[in-house]
């Protein structure tokens, strides 16, 4: 284990956004009401796409799945990951901004 | 005006920083122009942390209005967060892999199996982190995932922060983890992970 316990930059920036970003509701503001409904819907769906790959991830080491099933579902998976993100920076969203915080009960993704 | 917070003793506000009475609490507000964004609220908010040991700070994501934050002052969630928060501050633990693993997959299987070498770094970082943190009695939120780090926030009392990093110290030192794995500790931040009564508050005005 390399031991660091100290301030590497970029630790320390991601800190500082992951701080400056906490508590990031949801919120759909008048003004903005396109962007946070698209954050909103697109943050579902990456939250549904994750829940899917988890699922093959455990058919995959279950041994479940042919080859040509991962092949399939590894695709499918892959490019519905990148369309969610094509869609998301269609309304000036970032990957990061699709994780949805739902209070008490954590973040989506 | 930007709000940063709530303090009830700060003999020294920073520079750039005013207060408004609200009873017993001062509001802390950012002096002259308005923090516009939550990088420059967070960095203000880090000034008035350093000033003194009592300052709970609102969500540097979220612009309060002076309004709220005279709502927030008048109710009894503040009162009930102070006796927890004060004296404390927040440090930050990462685990990630020092290393970049590999290019990223073209086809289907390989990604698959790329996600699943994550899955399984996350379980690994996930491990140490609840490990380490199995020797603290400390208030700890629960970890974070992220794209290639796990993350944890303690709440330390101030007076305690040099040997808290002194215990991690002695405990990473312990634990039998492989060379391509490293941590990083960085505080101390004001206790913005353990700070949730703003919200609260917030909500229910």
């Amino acid at each position: 284990m390399t031991r660091t316990t100290t301030m590497h930059p970029a630790d320390v920036q991601q800190t500082i956004d992951r701080i400056a970003g906490v508590t990031d509701r949801i919120a759909i503001d008048p003004d903005t009401v396109e962007q946070d409904l698209a954050r909103l819907v697109l943050g579902l769906m990456a939250f549904l796409r994750q829940l899917m790959e988890l699922q093959a991830i455990r058919r995959m080491e279950a041994g479940t799945l042919s080859a040509a099933q991962e092949e399939k579902l590894g695709t499918t998976l892959m490019k519905a990951e990148a369309a969610i993100h094509d869609l998301a920076g269609k309304f000036g969203l970032t990957a990061d901004d699709l994780s949805l915080d739902l209070g008490p009960l954590g973040k989506t993704i | 005006m930007t709000v940063l917070g709530w303090a009830q003793h700060i003999a020294h506000l920073p520079c750039g920083v005013q207060h408004h009475r609200a009873g017993v609490w001062k509001i802390l507000l950012a002096e002259g122009k308005p923090a516009q964004t939550a990088h420059d609220r967070l960095a203000l908010q880090v000034k008035c942390f350093d000033a003194g040991t009592g300052f709970l700070p609102t969500a540097p994501a979220k612009a309060m209005t002076l309004h709220t934050a005279i709502a927030v002052a008048q109710s009894q969630a503040l009162y009930k967060l102070w006796p927890q928060l004060m004296d404390r501050c927040q440090f930050s633990l990462s685990l990630r892999r020092a290393t970049r693993p590999h290019a990223v997959p073209d086809d289907g299987r390989s990604w698959l199996l790329a996600r699943k070498a994550r899955q399984d770094d996350q379980n690994t970082h996930a491990r140490f982190l609840t490990e380490i943190a199995a020797h603290f009695t400390l208030p700890a939120t629960p970890l974070r995932q992220t794209t290639d780090a796990t993350q944890c926030d303690f709440l330390v009392p101030r007076a305690h922060a040099d040997r808290f990093c002194g215990d991690i110290r002695s405990i990473v030192n312990t634990m039998d983890a492989t060379d391509d794995i490293s941590l990083s500790v960085t505080g101390p931040w004001p206790p913005f992970a353990f700070a949730k009564l703003a919200q609260t508050a917030e909500g229910a005005a």
